[in-house]
């Protein structure tokens, strides 16, 4: 449980850096050679977030207790 | 009065008929004192008014139905039978059932439990989770039948990327509250999701009653995973609403909350890579044209210019004395190296690959330049200085002047060094002269008759002897 946290707790970080990037991007002073690092960095971390974004897909199942105490999973017919 | 002698069991059982046949289901109303519950679970307790007092009992198998708490000074109205305990002779009624007056029974064990678990901290704001940055594994308990469920996954449908896992439980009827409790308990277990939705439908009070049940708020309270509750409709609160993380108000809200997250995340991303993209269009158009107006531009231009004027200064500076020289020819040399990088620099420019490259290289090779023509100005002003203190300067300005062979740095001191044919070039205390000699003549003059075979600053010049005027005109 611990580890989902800490990727919940990863995914808004790089999210948040993302658009700290974007918002030193917008300012004028920025030479182009920092330019060029931040906008790699920036995209780097959009692709990461996007595979984090669409890890899991659509999808319906039921956790039921068995008789002996254990727990099934069971995918549900999609509606 | 009967002659009849009894022993104390047959008195008490003889009273105890007397009692069932008049007095089982009676309905006493009075105020609680003195409750207690043993270890196996009956209570005991007294119910007083003014004037009186009643032992009573509860047997657990009853208490154990009670929903609320028999509390010291609660007014009840409680139906049972009377009885004497036969063991210590003791009248008492035993209670079977019990409601509280003035107040329902499940509102008075609302608010008991309410009270109770607010004591606990169970509600604290503190305790309280967000919603996770990124909900997209949800859990539901819920009725596998009811409409909620339906409702629910309609909702969750929407965002592509989401799992649902459902763990089906009663909501209403006896032993719900038990499988809510063990269902929540299941799906944070599974460390398959990462935020858990209990609720239900409308319904009454006694309908929605599982979720004030303390087993299970306290499995609410013990989830490691976020709950999201939504039981009933806007106006119902009940207990597993306080305890969880996030309130919804309905079933349906607690979908939307999770999916409105989903879609919020996905608007920021998708906003900031396209203002990423959009931001350095700008930057590499505002450096493009940057480096254009470098290029094109007086400023560039204009230093090889300055280049040459500032050797033409350190040629002169050299005419004038050996000495000087030393000083100035590691100078030059590096003018020399970085006059040479400046003008290939036009021609990379043109080139117009390497954008990157070019802007930062250009910039620096420009302030290199710079630096270095700075450098050399101070030096050469220095040199200039010592020029002027050490003489030479000031003997030109009272109109004196300077000839050298064109070609040779040492000031002419003999006019036997030079014949008809040869160029001098004659320095004044302002410009310079060029002129053909015709012919030279010897004349003797005061002083040492031969010349200093290297003069050094340090002498005075002599000034060479000829008439103003005399000399023919010179190309410049």
């Amino acid at each position: 449980m611990t580890d989902k946290k800490n990727q919940d707790e990863r995914f808004e970080d790089q999210l948040g850096r993302l658009e700290e990037i974007v918002d030193r991007l917008e300012d004028d002073s920025v030479g182009l050679e920092e330019a060029l690092g931040l906008f790699e960095n920036g995209m780097d971390l959009a692709r990461r977030c996007r595979a984090r974004l669409e890890e899991v897909e659509q999808r319906v199942t039921q956790l039921l207790e068995t008789e002996n105490g254990e727990d099934e999973v069971v995918d549900e017919e999609p509606e | 009065m009967s002659d009849r002698v009894f022993t104390v069991a047959a008195l008490i059982a003889e009273v105890n008929t007397l009692l069932e046949q008049g007095f089982s289901g009676v309905r006493v109303e009075g105020e609680v004192t003195n409750a207690s519950s043993s270890g196996r679970g009956h209570i005991y307790f007294s119910l007083k008014d003014d004037a009186a007092a009643l032992d009573c009992v509860m047997w657990s198998s009853r208490a154990r139905r009670l929903k609320f708490e028999l509390e010291d000074g609660l007014a009840v109205l409680a139906l049972g039978s009377l009885t004497v305990y036969p063991q210590r002779g003791r009248f008492q009624m035993v209670v079977d059932d019990i409601q509280p007056q003035g107040v329902g029974a499940l509102q008075l064990a609302f608010e008991q439990l309410k009270t109770k678990l607010e004591a606990e901290g169970l509600f604290a704001a503190e305790r309280k989770r967000s919603l996770p940055a990124l909900p997209n594994r949800v859990g539901i308990v819920t009725s596998a039948t009811g409409a909620a469920l339906q409702d629910m996954l309609k909702i969750l449908r929407r965002s592509p990327y989401l799992e649902v896992v459902v763990a089906p439980a009663m909501v209403q009827g006896e032993g719900a509250a038990a499988e809510i409790a063990a269902a929540v308990a299941r799906l944070a277990a599974s460390e398959r999701v990462n935020v858990i939705i209990v609720g239900r439908g409308g319904g009454s009070l006694e309908d929605l009653w599982a979720f004030n049940e303390e087993e299970v708020a306290r499995a609410i309270a013990a989830s490691p995973v976020p709950i999201i509750s939504g039981v009933g409709h806007e106006v119902d609160f009940t207990i597993a609403d306080f305890v969880a993380d996030i309130r919804a108000t309905t079933p349906t809200q607690a979908a939307e909350l999770v999916v409105s997250r989903l879609e919020e995340q996905e608007r920021r991303l998708v906003d900031a890579r396209a203002l990423l993209l959009r931001d350095l269009d700008r930057k590499l158009a505002l450096s493009r044209s940057r480096l254009a107006g470098l290029a094109g531009s007086s400023g560039l231009a204009r230093v090889p210019q300055r280049v040459r004027l500032f050797r033409e200064r350190l040629q002169r500076a050299l005419r004038l004395g050996p000495a000087l020289r030393r000083v100035f020819t590691a100078a030059e040399a590096r003018l020399e190296t970085a006059t040479r990088g400046l003008h290939r620099l036009p021609a990379r420019i043109a080139a117009g690959g390497h954008r990157r490259l070019l802007t930062s290289r250009s910039e620096q090779l420009a302030q290199l330049v710079g630096a270095r023509i700075a450098q050399h100005r101070s030096r050469i002003t220095a040199g200039e200085r010592a020029l002027f203190h050490l003489g030479p300067t000031k003997v030109l300005e009272r109109g004196y002047s300077i000839t050298t062979l064109e070609g040779s740095e040492t000031p002419l001191r003999d006019a036997a060094r030079v014949h008809g044919g040869q160029t001098l070039i004659t320095r004044l205390a302002r410009g310079e002269l060029r002129s053909l000699v015709r012919n030279a003549t010897l004349i003797p003059s005061a002083g040492t008759p031969d010349p200093a075979p290297q003069p050094s600053l340090f002498d005075t010049v002599e000034p060479v002897a000829t008439e103003p005027g005399d000399q023919g005109a010179g190309d410049d």
